[in-house]
């Protein structure tokens, strides 16, 4: 179980071009191991670009990431990464897709992990259609090869940015309840970008509330409902309470926006 | 069954209104000869037909073989590397500008009548569209596929060989097919130019002697050839990169 510490992280893009734009600023996170942390905010707040630099895919402008304590460059197998949309490579099979970081690792490891791999797409109720290429494949389906595939290397830290947003309600619904179980069994820690408080609280043991313009965090909520969780939750007075206190950081702001350029 | 009985139906009626046409207003075969004449001539040289067949197939192949091998890696070079695109590609498209009909007879004399003048003119004519295909294919690779092999820590690479190429290959054998077409219009190039077989060659010894039923045979010949070889190139993508038929069909 490794801990994420996000240290005073500002992203500037274009910084040395005319379109300077602040994706970040200063954000600082601590994510304890083991921890189900939700990225929760309005599109273009910087989320995917906050998870991207957790993922080493880009380098804070300022600040740092530390991951696991450890100082430099964590190995690539520490963190697995589930895209938007399933992201699988259509010339691969579900089984070639999900082993798909093994190849990268080395050629002869795959053959080995195997075993593993259909183990995962046995969990995520893939198995029949392992040898099967991605297209032939329902979205739920392939949202579900994705995670298998995050899950391959065993990382400590799985980072999914919006994994459910192109999925139906339904099939959306079921892969929460997965997504919680498989959280609870590995103990792994968790980093769920959305922008749907409801999905938040349904999964999150804590949710970080992002603002845009600059992107930073303007609110952390600790969600502290026992395991197994049922969608009743999401009725009770802490649900509630803690929707509540997302809408007002967001619309307060917003409305402060609203009326400061009505005064302009 | 109708996409294959109509077409047969138009160009049954086709071939019945050209040939009653030329009975009709008694049009000399050297102007237009009838299909049943151009049957006939064929029939007439059916024993040499193979010699000629095989002389042009092995010119289109050789020459296609040629610019694959050179057209595809040179694509993934002039993707991948500015300076290597900056430096070459403003050569090849000056290379491919050029009427290979006019640079044919230079050719020629430079490497004689050989095997090798044809292959330089195949080569000219269908190593373009193949290595701006493999290129396009290369640059076109999604960013996410991008980012997921550099999640997981792929170099420059294993992501090359791993991510680029394969999505590259849908956009290949687009070019490809393109490219086997104009090595069968290199390969008659090159026969008309200098060739003692082929069916260029038997093209041209035709028309100098008005034998245009002849001539319009080996015409028929060289086309069915063509769409042959284009069925091929379809055939081996669908046989071993079954997966970007439905790529391609999406583009
Ligand atoms: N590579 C980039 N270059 C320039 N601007 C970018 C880049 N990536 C993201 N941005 C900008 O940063 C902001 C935040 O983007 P993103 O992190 O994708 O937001 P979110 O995931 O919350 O919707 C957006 O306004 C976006 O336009
Ligand atoms: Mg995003």
């Amino acid at each position: 179980m490794k801990d994420v510490q996000i240290e005073s992280v500002s992203k500037v893009f274009g910084a040395d071009g005319d379109n300077v734009f602040t994706a970040l600023k200063d954000v600082s996170l601590a994510i304890d191991g083991g921890e189900f942390l939700s990225l929760l905010g309005p599109s273009g707040c910087g989320k995917s670009t906050l998870l991207r630099c957790i993922a080493g895919l880009e380098k804070p402008t300022q600040g740092m990431v530390t991951i696991g304590g450890g100082a430099g460059k964590p190995g690539f197998d520490t963190i697995g990464l589930v895209f938007q949309s399933s992201n699988l490579l259509p010339w691969l099979s579900v089984l070639d897709n999900v082993l798909y970081p093994v190849r990268v690792k080395s050629r002869s490891l795959v053959r080995q992990y195997r075993d593993r791999a259909m183990e995962l797409i046995d969990q995520v109720g893939l198995t029949h259609v392992a040898n099967q290429l991605p297209d032939s494949l329902s979205g739920g389906m392939q949202q579900r090869a994705g995670i298998a595939r995050g899950l391959v290397m065993d990382p400590d830290i799985l980072l999914m940015d919006e994994p459910f947003s192109a999925l139906d309600a339904m099939t959306r619904e079921e892969l929460q309840f997965e997504l919680v179980r498989l959280h609870h069994e590995t103990g792994k820690t968790f980093v769920f970008v959305t922008h749907s408080i409801p999905e938040a609280i349904f999964l999150s043991s804590k949710i970080a509330v992002m603002e845009s313009f600059p992107g930073r965090i303007s609110q952390i909520l600790d969600v502290e409902f026992p395991h197994p969780r049922g969608l009743e939750i999401l009725n009770s007075d802490r649900a509630i309470e803690i929707d509540g206190a997302i809408r007002a950081s967001i619309y307060s702001r917003s409305s402060q926006h609203n009326s400061s350029s009505k005064d302009i | 069954m109708r996409p294959i009985v109509l077409p047969v139906l138009s160009l049954a009626a086709l071939l019945l209104i050209w040939e009653s046409l030329v009975w009709l207003f008694e049009v000399p075969s050297y102007l237009l000869p009838a299909p049943s004449s151009v049957w006939a001539s064929g029939l007439q040289i059916l024993s040499a037909v193979p010699v000629h067949v095989w002389a042009t197939l092995y010119t289109v192949l050789a020459g296609f073989l040629v610019s694959v091998i050179i057209a595809i890696p040179l694509g993934v070079l002039i993707s991948l590397n500015r300076v290597a695109s900056e430096a070459i590609y403003p050569l090849l498209v000056f290379a491919n500008a050029i009427p290979v009909i006019a640079i044919a007879p230079i050719i020629v004399v430079m490497l004689g009548t050989g095997i090798e003048s044809r292959l330089v003119i195949n080569f000219l004519v269908c190593f373009f569209p193949i290595m701006v295909a493999t290129a396009t294919g290369i640059l076109d690779t999604p960013k996410a596929y991008l980012d997921l092999s550099r999640s997981t820590g792929a170099g420059f690479m294993t992501s090359l060989v791993t991510i680029r190429m394969p999505h590259a290959v849908p956009f290949i054998f687009s070019g490809l097919k393109i490219g086997i077409t104009l090595s069968v219009i290199g390969a008659v190039v090159g026969e008309f130019i200098t060739s003692n077989r082929g069916l260029g060659y038997l093209i041209v010894s035709s028309t100098t002697n008005f034998d245009l039923a002849r001539a319009m045979f080996a015409v028929v010949v060289l086309a069915i050839m063509s769409v042959v070889l284009f069925q091929g190139v379809q055939i081996i993508q669908k046989f071993w990169f079954p997966w970007s038929i439905k790529a391609q069909d999406m583009k």
